[in-house]
């Protein structure tokens, strides 16, 4: 069906429905009262600890980065994904792991449907995906990561364990403050994805279980630093 | 067997049949409340919340033609296309073609009410195309041969027990009713699929109008993956499912969940803007967005418009004294509990469906646990009365309706009556209860007993009490 009669079926229905409370007006956008994001670091804990997720408070670059290598040696992980070193809080963090002995394996995807296959089955035992993250929302402990360029999906999706890394300065009181902050956000990024501690299905007698599809571990590393991006 | 062959009555009596299923349904049922309950106490904010999101759906609603469009327009300015779709067979023959012109053979789909309201799964396999399942419960019950049995855990109805018979069967594992190990079966056996689909297949949750955005809820990641790693992404939209803005979106996101399953956000809110764009590393390639009338522009003109407020979080069936008690497969649709017993009508048609909006007790429940106030008793009585007017209900319960108004406007043939019904019933009843009325009001007795009627009616006792109260 072509778009125009689809659209005229429509508004001809429209002429006749009931409708209660419909109003042509939009609403009027609610107003947030300001918040220092400082004071959020312990609620986004809290919350991001009742999902399940596993938090990291650090106060130094260099005591994050120790974080994320105490993951690697805990799981005995030689090797990982990640969002390109510009997109991280902790500059030059990839380049610190990979001197550290860990191997960093490029995750582009090629077009080719067959290549594409190859390239997705060669990353799937990738053990350890790490990304940056745009936000924190301190009532429901979720970490707000944005893709793009740099910024690959499957870093926070394919490998068991998603380590992301948050700066306390980009926390959020919750997703409506976030939303109004950034209200170009999904026009922005191709995809943008709010996630609130690990995978988790509830299928089966309705009972949770941890890591079905996604990552099994969320590690957020929450960074208190006084200044942003510093060398390791 | 052809289940929306038989009559709701038939389907009832065989979900009554299977006890195991209907204790899997109501125990599940009741921790949905629970999960529920125990959210909305820790969130004081629900019910400012819930009063915007039924304006925000509301005002949706009212301008959903200018909505649409802008929709549209973003969709295919991010570089998507738009295919509209009048009914179930233009939306099956879109997706298959396209998956013939791509060579697509294998298509992962992540759980769609609007795809299973199509059918698209039949469509897809008919033209050779293999269709899995991810979610965890729609896998279970695409294993099973089954339909869903609740809107959002389309396999409350199946114990741990028989989905580890049917790994078993069916994926050569060795029985286990470990929910941990039964969740690790499903994840290794669907990884393979993610990493190999040519094409995944999602529904949407909301549409955002105005960055032409595609937003999908879901706890176990088989959203995100159907999504971004198969190269090309169809998502199947009801052409009512839109927000205008992301603001709204941000209002209407926790809404759902909180009353879905009790969480203030689920695990992944997964927004969509576009395929991949020029120097990202991953993505699928192509995006499609689909979006389907299929009978929602005729309900839109109707007294029961109201309904395409829903946004699908399934509490009204947990709730419903009905659905606890039959499950969702006697409702004969994919859709159940009270809302399926008005959209599965108001869709698809009366004449089938007539005996749906009877199956309900009006308690209320429903419209009370409805984060969108949707007056859901309203609406079922809408469509009774629709039902009677096109002559569905049966001929016995007419005629007793005529009969009963001839007398009840008849003071003499009223008073008549009662004494004869008084009579009657006191003759039949043993120990003031009559265990067996005879047909057409058997069914009464079938479960309950009936008392018998006073000897002295109301009116009586009000007649002579009267001039008593008078005088003093």
């Amino acid at each position: 069906m072509n778009r125009r009669t689809f659209l005229s079926n429509v508004r001809h229905s429209l002429q006749t429905g009931y409708l209660p409370m419909a109003q042509s007006q939009a609403l009027p956008g609610p107003s947030f009262s300001p918040f220092d994001p400082y004071d959020l670091a312990d609620q986004f804990v809290e919350q991001a600890l009742a999902v399940k997720s596993k938090v990291h408070h650090v106060t130094s670059h260099a005591a994050g980065c120790q974080r994320v290598c105490d993951i690697f040696t805990k799981h005995q992980a030689t090797w990982f994904m990640a969002w390109r070193d510009e997109f991280l809080p902790i500059h030059g963090l990839n380049t610190e792991l990979v001197q550290r002995g860990f191997q960093c394996q490029d995750s582009t995807i090629p077009n080719e449907p067959a290549d594409r296959r190859e390239k997705h089955l060669a990353l799937s035992d990738i053990p350890i995906g790490l990304t940056g993250a745009l936000a924190g929302l301190a009532d429901t402990g979720s970490v707000v990561v944005s893709c793009g360029e740099g910024r690959g999906r499957l870093a926070s999706l394919l490998p068991p364990i998603h380590i992301a890394l948050l700066e306390t300065r980009l926390l959020f009181p919750g997703i409506a403050h976030f939303v109004q902050a950034h209200s170009d956000v999904a026009k922005r990024s191709s995809n943008l994805v709010f996630i609130t501690g690990p995978s988790r299905s509830g299928d089966i007698e309705q009972t949770m279980t941890l890591g079905v599809h996604g990552p099994k571990e969320l590690h957020v590393i929450l960074i208190t630093a006084d200044h942003n991006k510093t060398e390791v | 067997m052809n289940k929306a062959n038989l009559t709701f009555y038939e389907r009832a009596s065989d979900a009554l049949a299977n006890p195991s299923s209907l204790q899997a349904i109501r125990v599940g049922a009741r921790k949905f409340v629970t999960h529920r309950a125990t959210a909305v106490a820790a969130f004081p904010e629900m019910d400012t919340l819930r009063d915007r999101a039924r304006l925000i759906r509301a005002h949706t609603l009212s301008s959903l033609d200018v909505f649409l469009a802008e929709f549209a327009d973003n969709v295919e300015a991010n570089g998507g296309c738009v295919f509209w779709a009048k009914n179930a067979t233009e939306a099956n023959d879109y997706v298959v073609k396209l998956a013939g012109a791509r060579e697509v053979r294998q298509v992962v789909k992540s759980k769609s009410m609007v795809t299973e309201e199509i059918e698209l799964n039949h469509a897809l396999e008919a033209a050779g195309v293999q269709v899995v399942e991810s979610d965890l419960g729609e896998f279970i019950i695409q294993l099973a041969g089954e339909k869903p049995s609740h809107i959002l855990a389309p396999a409350l109805h199946k114990t741990r027990a028989q989905v580890g018979q049917l790994f078993e069967k069916n994926l050569n594992t060795r029985y286990t009713d470990d929910l941990f190990a039964l969740n690790e079966i499903a994840r290794s056996h669907l990884r393979d699929i993610f990493l190999s689909a040519d094409m995944g297949i999602s529904g949407v949750n909301f549409g955002v109008s105005e960055s032409g955005t595609v937003s999908l809820v879901t706890n176990e990641g088989n959203g995100r993956f159907t999504t971004s790693v198969p190269r090309i992404h169809v998502a199947l939209m009801g052409m009512e499912r839109l927000v205008p803005t992301l603001a709204d979106l941000a209002i209407m996101l926790p809404v759902l969940e909180v009353s879905a399953t009790g969480q203030k956000l689920t695990v992944y809110n997964n927004l969509i803007t576009g395929p991949r764009r020029p120097g990202e590393p991953d993505g699928p390639e192509e995006l499609h967005v689909v979006i389907l009338d299929n009978g929602r522009s005729e309900i839109l003109a109707t007294e029961v418009a109201e309904i395409l407020y829903c946004i699908r979080c399934g509490a009204c069936l947990n709730v419903c004294p009905v659905y606890q008690s039959i499950g969702g497969h006697a409702y004969g649709s994919v859709y159940s509990g009270p809302v399926g017993s008005v959209l599965t009508p108001a869709l698809m048609g009366l004449d089938q469906w007539h005996q749906l909006p009877h199956a309900s007790t009006l308690c209320g429940a429903c419209k009370e646990i409805c984060p969108i106030r949707i007056d859901i008793p309203r609406l079922l009585l809408q469509l009774r009365n629709a039902g009677n007017r096109a002559y569905h209900s049966p001929a016995w319960l007419r005629t007793g309706m005529r009969t009963y108004r001839t007398i009840a406007q008849r003071p003499f043939l009223f008073r008549l009556g009662l004494r004869i019904g008084s009579v009657a019933t006191r003759l039949l009843a043993k120990q003031g209860w009559l265990k067996v009325i005879p047909s057409p009001l058997s069914g009464w007795t079938d479960h309950r007993a009936f008392p018998a009627l006073a000897k002295k009616s109301f009116r009586q006792l009000w007649a002579e009490r009267k001039p008593k109260e008078y005088a003093s």
